[in-house]
């Protein structure tokens, strides 16, 4: 599982551990994620600065073990950009010839606390399920 | 080089958002050269197109939903888009309720196929024009023998439906004043005749009816000519008409 998932932070006031994201906060309904949303932005934390469609679809394909279509890919993008969960900037063209200029993206603040939110969300969930006992 | 294949190239082009079409182009493409090294041609072209036709929903949603959200923000309207969402969710309400929609379904095809094999018949025998010059103006005459009504049998059932001896026919087309043309056939049980000459001989239905039969109806010889007035016997020619 990944870090963000056990990662611990402060007690909440009800004394629970939980996530970066804490119980009391409110989390606008707009910013829960699907869950190939999760991937996606999973998939563009993973990378980092080599996250465009070619590499996230590819990890997610690996990962996940599904077939993963490019448009599945940018139409989930492009509703996160619309929530302002990410941001996109263009490279600058490859150092070859005929090399392209590729559409890199990255999540904002409000997209990493709402994957943070969704993550622990799961987590809480899991807890003292046979799922959550076996991984 | 190797290109993908053209046709879904040009349909990534039609689906694919304004914002993002060039870019998952453009990957596609990497992606396939990249398959070509390790893969065979056939191999990276039918995972192109794999890849094509499975981004033709997310796209297309994705479009949807954008035009939806503009719509709602007060901009541009785009009513076909707000018939797709309807026409879905028909669809779905429709497969919740399988017995419904299957009964439903079979009650519209019994009545639609109902409705269109009557109308069938009823447009080709009353409403359909006969294919005759002046349609309006053709009669059948039948002989009625009064003494046979009321008795048991199809004698009785069609007193008023005999027909025409030749010979009666032949006083009817001497005596009458009344009709423009009068012509005499047998209808029904056709004879058969034999086609013979070059090639296998060839069975053909066939009919019997008076000279006068085809002017009557109006129709004109594509090639020959009708029987000459006055030769009412078998005499050697060859008519056609279509």
């Amino acid at each position: 599982m990944y870090k963000i998932l056990f990662e611990e932070g402060p007690a909440s006031p009800r004394g629970r551990t939980c996530g970066p994201t804490s119980w009391g906060d409110p989390v606008p309904k707009g910013d829960y994620l699907a869950e190939f949303e999760i991937y996606v932005m999973l998939a563009v934390l993973r990378l980092g600065d080599d996250a465009y469609g070619v590499t996230i679809r590819r990890e997610i394909e690996e990962r996940a073990g599904r077939p993963v279509s490019i448009g599945a890919v940018y139409a989930t993008l492009g509703r996160l950009e619309e929530k302002s969960m990410v941001d996109f900037r263009t490279s600058d063209p490859e150092p070859v010839q005929g090399g392209r200029s590729k559409k890199l993206v990255t999540l904002t603040a409000e997209g990493l606390s709402a994957l943070e939110h969704s993550t622990s969300m799961l987590k809480r969930m899991m807890e003292g399920t046979p799922i959550a006992q076996e991984s | 080089m190797s290109h993908p294949p053209r046709f879904s190239r040009m349909l990534l082009g039609l689906i694919a958002d304004d914002r993002f079409g060039e870019d998952a182009a453009a990957d596609l493409e990497e992606e396939y050269r990249d398959r070509l090294k390790s893969e065979c041609e056939r191999s990276a072209r039918r995972w192109y197109r794999r890849q094509v036709l499975g981004s033709v929903v997310p796209f297309l949603r994705f479009r949807i939903t954008r035009a939806m959200s503009e719509r709602a923000r007060g901009n541009r309207m785009l009513p076909w888009f707000a018939l797709g969402q309807d026409l879905r969710y028909a669809f779905r309400s429709l497969r919740k309720r399988f017995l419904f929609t299957t009964v439903t379904t079979l009650t519209l095809s019994l009545g639609i196929g109902a409705s269109t094999t009557m109308f069938s018949v009823v447009d080709g025998v009353l409403l359909k024009p006969l294919p005759f010059e002046n349609p309006d103006r053709l009669v059948t005459l039948w002989r009625t023998m009064p003494e046979l009504r009321g008795q048991p049998g199809d004698d009785g059932a069609r007193w008023d439906r005999y027909r025409f001896q030749y010979l009666q026919f032949r006083d009817l087309l001497d005596q009458s004043a009344s009709f423009e043309g009068l012509a005499a056939y047998r209808a029904g049980n056709p004879d058969r005749a034999v086609l013979t000459g070059a090639g296998e001989p060839a069975g053909l239905p066939a009919g019997a009816a008076s000279a006068s039969l085809l002017g009557v109806l109006g129709i004109r010889p594509a090639l020959g000519r009708w029987f000459l007035p006055g030769k009412r016997r078998r005499e050697p020619g060859t008519t056609a008409s279509p």
